[in-house]
């Protein structure tokens, strides 16, 4: 059967052809099949393009660097920029800082993108050209490349105009060397690139070529991202009387490619944002004798991130405050100081900060023989066609919808700076993905929307209750040593990245591992053919996770199933090229499943076991009239599925999501399949163990895994606090010799404390055991340090090393009797 | 086994339809789907293959009410039993609560092969011994005493009573290092290999301690090694008593020296005593002496005696729960102050149950073993040991 016309029989393949990338599966409305957390953690939430932060750093925590590394591009495509030089707000978010430091997601995310550079970069795998339509982009800054980016993942051709010789925008023309390496921009924009985004440079739009041209040259949709290029000047006395006066762009601009000695100069800076502590820090390296920022407020009120205030400190830059820029003085043309007012602050304007008022007569003056105003910036807007419906603001901002980013000319959308005035980097990429998805919406005849994100956190809701541990420092290039242009701050090594992530609290119920977007089999979301699941009578399909892409787009999933009809579309090979593709779509009727746990009502005795055991207070009992029984009611958007209330429950009225008790015990009789009969022969004996640990607290490498004792099966649950008693014993029921649970420490549960709960259930069993007789050897639940794989691996080999000692356990009968009947 | 044997056998097909099973039956009165005269009608008809759902047969309490009233003596109780054996050997056996733990242990025992469990309870200075006329057979207490301790019930302390009460009527018991399971749950669930096994096994250690007479506080174990053992095919050479059935015969109570405790008490019987034993009296003659004219009976008593909502550890649910409270009320109602049972299970059900409930009289309920209150009276009326 040709493959354009292959029909998925059950859930099960259709997941296979989706692992394979043989097909895709796409929403009626159009979106993706797409995840989503039920609540967002602080970090990603306070992140402007929404960078799954806990997500990538568990992934780092574990070692798992490339795959934290896609998880990143998914939202943010310059790793490696935002790395060095992103304002962080994430970090400002960041829950850990009110018990030591905010985790350093900055050099974290650095670190992952050095790590691939070193070990021969990946890159980003390269889209499918899927549709007809080509997409201009006008500029090649963040907000640019991410659009681009983002509208060739989508499946349409994409082309970057860019005035200048190479692409990055303020990235390549301004931002100095000492923060920003040049060599990493090119890598992450050869990745662009390599993903299928084509790069003109050295097209000015406007001059080259008009915004007309690009139409006629059959371009749909054309996103402009063409930044704040131009300074502004203060606009005092003397400022355009003498040489010497620069605005702080087109200074950095001409150092940055020729690069002149001034040597024997003072440079004075107007200024407290970050791209005055760039042209202060220039400065010293051009060779300046005296570097001083002016700036009319105190250090307090500095827009400047703290580390490049710090650096230039450290690196001899002076910096003036309280001092108002009065008048530009200058001799036979030349500039040679500064006339300022001494400021006092007074109560706060719109802006929020004190308002700098000048203290009568103070003036005084400092000496310059080149001044950098680094005031703002300004668009060049010229190239917009007057006969074009474009609306410029008061600030030389492009107006657009602020929801949409569309301008008020249909085909066109703009982002980043040329928007919002001189904004981060951060903040234009976050831009360039709306105005992707826009253009994506506007293609496809789709209203535009914009997605709603997951909400914030509601209370602080910790994956981890971590004991206080500072902030790995890393560390930065002697002030000595910093005569030219080298990157100052150095990144983490591997070990230092490992325990900087490990310190991460995993905020918000889900864990953003992603795990379930490809082979978990412990993920929140499942799917599912209607009328399948716990209670069904008929299970046409058996449930099974898919794979989900990559992009986050919306499809919320609050409690209830909710049904689908997902259209597939066969892809790869040969069906991907031409028209097969679309000529044989499928579909199919599926359901979405949060994974929650609920009650089952008749089996309910109302006694509040599972109420105490919840960690998350999800649970609250429910009346059901006279004479009846309270019944528990879980609370779905409060419930993490971890299963300890279903440990609780002593009638399994609660059933957890997918992983029913009855499950769990078949996978156990599955499991150790054939074991008793093993025992037949006597001396040769290999002991059949269960290794029952957490799901998220110990990632094995195969290598490792391979280290286990032979005749080791391993179980692993949502979380330890899901053992229940009858899962040790009817191990030993199919045959094991010894049971082995592996929690994770105290404190360090990913849920909220199912590690104790594991301690208490295993107490009490061990009782039980003594009682029918059974050597203590056999059963041991212990708790690892998140993370300690090896130790656990380790304990297993001694536990298995008693079980030698301890002989096999012999029973009357290999025969397991058939499960209960499941309700 | 066919179903045609097994409606043979039970003489299921002597039933008149007449309903009167159903009406008495106390699963039926709060469950929409559990009725015994449908289970068996559906037998006779062939419907659904004849056969109950696994969920339905597991509803049955196996009490007997349903027996007492059947004017055609159908053997409801085993065409249940012989269903679920069915069941347990060819599909899914009816499911048990706490996850299956308890039947889980049961089979463990009845399947491996050594093991002792220990004396760890019997406190110092009772007397105890390794072999003799007569045995006490302690059942699950051991196994309670870990898996509840929730329930601050202590069933322990029920043990340490029993062996109190023997040493005060000068018998010095056989405690068995080695003993097991009496089975009497697996036969009940259906699973008789696993409980001929420990019948098996059960016997010969009893032999071999060369006991005459075995008592044991729980009706079950009474029922089992009296009644059971021998069904299984497994012989036995002594006689099996329930601890009141001994104290009846080693005198009238007056002879134990039983001094009166004050308050109202009223005495649940359990289903195995009354219904399967039919010790109806042996208790109550204790218990009045004890009590005097503080003892009251409740509405549903003796043969009539509602059960305490579950049996073997089988599925507990909302409408246990609800015969629990039904059966608390009726308690409190009678105006005690202490709810006396002679069977473990039932008390450390209406303890859990009593838990939940908001009454007050019901929370005030004592929910007391026959033998801790047996001792106390035998000890001059001071509460012995803890709160037994
Ligand atoms: C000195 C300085 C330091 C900064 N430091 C930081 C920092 O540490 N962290 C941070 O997050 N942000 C920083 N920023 C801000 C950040 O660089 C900008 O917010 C960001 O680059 C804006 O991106 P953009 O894509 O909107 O525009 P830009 O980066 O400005 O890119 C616009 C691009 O469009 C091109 N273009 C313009 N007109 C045309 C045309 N007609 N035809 C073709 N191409 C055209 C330009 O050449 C340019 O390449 C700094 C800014 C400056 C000036
Ligand atoms: S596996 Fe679970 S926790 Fe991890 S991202 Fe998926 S839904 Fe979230
Ligand atoms: S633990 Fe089970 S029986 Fe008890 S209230 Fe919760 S769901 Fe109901």
């Amino acid at each position: 059967m040709p493959e354009s016309l292959w029909q998925p029989k059950s859930l099960a393949q259709l997941q296979q052809a989706l692992l394979e990338d043989r097909a895709f599966l796409e929403f009626p409305e159009g979106g993706h099949f797409v995840l989503q957390n039920l609540q967002d953690s602080p970090c990603r939430s306070a992140c402007p393009a929404g960078v799954d932060v806990k997500g990538y750093v568990g992934l780092i925590a574990q070692g798992r660097f490339q795959e934290a590394l896609d998880l990143v591009r998914r939202a943010c495509p310059l790793p490696g920029v935002c790395g060095r030089i992103c304002t962080h707000p994430c970090e400002l978010a960041c829950q850990r800082s009110e018990l030591d430091d905010a985790v350093a997601v900055r050099l974290l995310k650095r670190f992952i993108a050095d790590w691939e550079l070193a070990h021969g970069a990946r890159g980003i795998p390269r889209a499918e050209r899927r549709r007809a339509e080509n997409v201009a982009v006008i500029g090649s800054g963040p907000a640019g490349l991410a659009a681009a980016l983002d509208l060739a993942r989508l499946g349409y051709g994409v082309t970057v105009f860019e005035a200048e010789a190479s692409p990055g925008g303020m990235l390549a023309q301004v931002i100095p060397g000492y923060r920003l390496p040049r060599d990493i921009l090119a890598a992450e924009i050869a990745a662009i690139a390599g993903a299928g985004v084509e790069f003109r440079t050295g097209v000015r739009i406007g001059q080259d070529l008009s915004l007309e041209d690009l139409r006629g040259q059959g371009f749909a949709a054309v996103v402009i991202a063409v930044g704040m290029p131009l300074g502004r000047h203060l606009e005092v006395q003397g400022e355009k009387d003498y040489a010497g006066v620069y605005d702080c762009v087109s200074f950095l601009r001409r150092e940055h490619t020729a690069p002149r000695d001034h040597r024997g100069e003072k440079l004075l800076v107007i200024g407290g944002g970050m791209s005055a502590m760039d042209a202060a820090r220039t400065g010293v390296r051009l060779g300046f004798d005296s570097v001083q920022v002016v700036y009319r407020r105190t250090r307090d009120e500095m827009p400047a991130i703290e580390v490049d205030v710090v650096e230039a400190v450290a690196e001899g830059v002076e910096l003036v405050f309280l001092a108002g820029p009065r008048r530009i003085l200058g001799e036979d043309g030349r500039v040679t100081g500064l006339e300022c007012d001494r400021m006092k602050l007074v109560a706060a304007d719109e802006s929020g900060r004190p308002r700098p008022v000048p203290i009568r007569g103070s003036d005084f003056t400092l000496p310059a023989d080149v001044i950098v105003e680094a005031i703002s910036q300004r668009s060049d807007l010229s190239f917009l066609p007057r006969a074009l419906d474009f609306e410029v603001g008061a600030w030389s901002n492009l107006v657009t919808d602020p929801v949409t980013m569309a301008t008020r000319v249909p085909w066109a959308f703009a982002c980043g700076d040329v928007v919002t005035g001189p904004d981060t980097v951060v903040g234009a990429m976050a831009q360039g993905h709306v105005a992707a998805r826009s253009v994506h919406a506007f293609l496809r005849g789709q209203p535009l929307t914009r997605p709603a994100l997951a909400p914030p956190l509601e209370a602080q809701v910790r994956n981890r209750l971590p004991r206080k541990q500072a902030r790995v420092p890393a560390s930065s290039l002697d002030p000595a040593e910093r005569g030219g242009f080298d990157e100052v701050e150095r990144g983490y090594d591997v070990a230092a990245a490992m325990v900087e992530a490990a310190r991460c609290m995993r905020c918000g119920p889900c864990e953003d591992c992603l795990v379930c977007a490809s082979d978990c089999r412990h993920r929140h979301v499942m799917l599912a053919a209607p009328g399948t699941g716990p209670g069904a009578a008929a299970e046409p399909f058996e449930p099974v996770l898919i794979r989900v892409p990559a992009d986050r787009e919306e499809f919320p999933l609050q409690d209830a199933p909710r049904r689908v009809t997902l259209r597939w579309q066969p892809r790869g090979g040969r069906a991907a090229k031409g028209a097969a593709r679309d000529a044989a779509p499928g579909e199919l009727g599926l359901e979405l499943t949060p994974l929650v746990c609920a009650v089952e009502e008749p089996l309910c005795r109302g006694c509040g076991d599972c109420l105490l055991a919840c960690p998350y207070e999800a649970i609250r009992l429910e009346e059901r009239g006279e004479g009846r029984p309270l019944v528990a009611v879980v609370q779905t958007e409060r419930c993490r599925g971890c299963g300890t209330c279903v440990t609780a429950c002593p009638t399994q009225a609660m059933h957890p999501g997918w992983f029913s008790h009855r499950g769990v015990l078949e996978q156990i009789d599955k499991l150790l399949a054939g074991a008793a009969d093993l025992k037949a022969e006597d001396g040769s004996h290999e002991p059949r163990l269960l290794l029952i640990s957490c799901n998220w607290c110990f990632p094995m490498s195969e290598a490792l895994a391979a280290t286990l004792p032979a005749g080791t099966r391993s179980l692993r649950l949502l979380c330890t606090g899901r053992v229940h008693p009858s899962f040790v014993t009817r191990a030993f029921e199919a045959g094991a010799d010894g049971v082995f649970v592996a929690g994770c420490a105290k404190g360090e549960c990913h849920y909220g404390g199912g590690n104790e709960r594991l301690l208490a259930t295993a107490a009490s069993l061990r009782g039980a055991l003594n009682l029918i007789g059974l050597a203590p050897e056999r059963f041991e639940a212990r708790l690892f340090p998140t993370g300690s794989a090896e130790a656990v691996v380790a304990a297993v080999q001694d536990f298995e090393a008693g079980l030698r000692r301890a002989g096999a356990l012999r029973l009357a009968t290999a025969a397991i009797l058939p499960l209960e009947v499941s309700l | 086994m066919k179903l045609r044997d097994i409606i043979r056998e039970t003489q299921a097909y002597y039933c008149l339809d007449c309903g009167k099973c159903t009406a008495v039956c106390p699963v039926a009165a709060h469950s929409e789907t559990f009725s015994p005269r449908l289970t068996v009608l559906h037998a006779l008809l062939g419907h659904n293959g004849g056969r109950p759902a696994g969920r339905l047969l597991g509803d049955c309490l196996t009490c007997g009410l349903c027996t007492e009233v059947c004017p055609s003596a159908v053997r409801y109780l085993s065409f249940t039993q012989m269903l679920r054996r069915e069941m347990a050997e060819t599909g899914s056996p009816p499911a048990c609560s706490h996850g299956g733990v308890l039947t889980s242990l049961m089979r463990l025992q009845a399947r491996k092969l050594e093991g002792r469990r220990g004396h760890d309870w019997v406190p110092a200075e009772a007397r105890w011994a390794e072999t003799g006329p007569l045995l006490y057979f302690t059942g699950c207490l051991p196994y309670y005493e870990v898996c509840f301790a929730e329930l601050g019930a202590s069933p322990l302390q029920t043990a340490r009573d029993v062996l109190a009460v023997l040493n005060g009527l000068g018998a010095t018991p056989v405690l068995l290092d080695d003993e097991l399971c009496c089975g009497h749950d697996l036969y009940w669930n259906g699973d008789e290999d696993d409980a001929r096994r420990l019948a098996e096994r059960g016997a010969a250690a009893i032999a071999a301690a060369g006991a005459e007479t075995v008592v044991s506080a729980c009706p079950e174990c009474v029922h089992a090694l009296r009644d059971l053992w021998p069904a299984l095919g497994v012989a036995t050479g002594f006689r099996a008593l329930h601890l009141s059935e001994y104290l009846a015969e080693r005198g009238a109570a007056g002879e134990l020296g039983l001094a009166v405790l004050p308050g109202r008490a009223t005495y649940h019987d359990s289903c195995r005593l009354a219904r399967q034993l039919g010790v109806v009296e042996a208790p109550r003659a204790s218990l009045r002496t004890i009590y005097g004219s503080g003892f009251r009976e409740m509405e549903r008593h003796g043969r009539e005696a509602v059960c305490c909502g579950t049996s073997g550890w089988l599925q507990c649910d909302a409408v246990s729960r609800r015969l629990q409270a039904e059966r608390l009320r009726e308690a409190a109602a009678t105006g005690a102050a202490t709810l006396v049972t002679a069977c473990p299970k039932c008390r450390i059900h209406f303890l859990c149950a009593q838990g939940g409930e908001s009454d007050d009289e019901v929370k005030g309920l004592r929910i007391r073993d026959y033998a801790s209150v047996v001792r106390e009276a035998m000890e001059g009326g001071e509460a012995f040991g803890d709160t037994a």
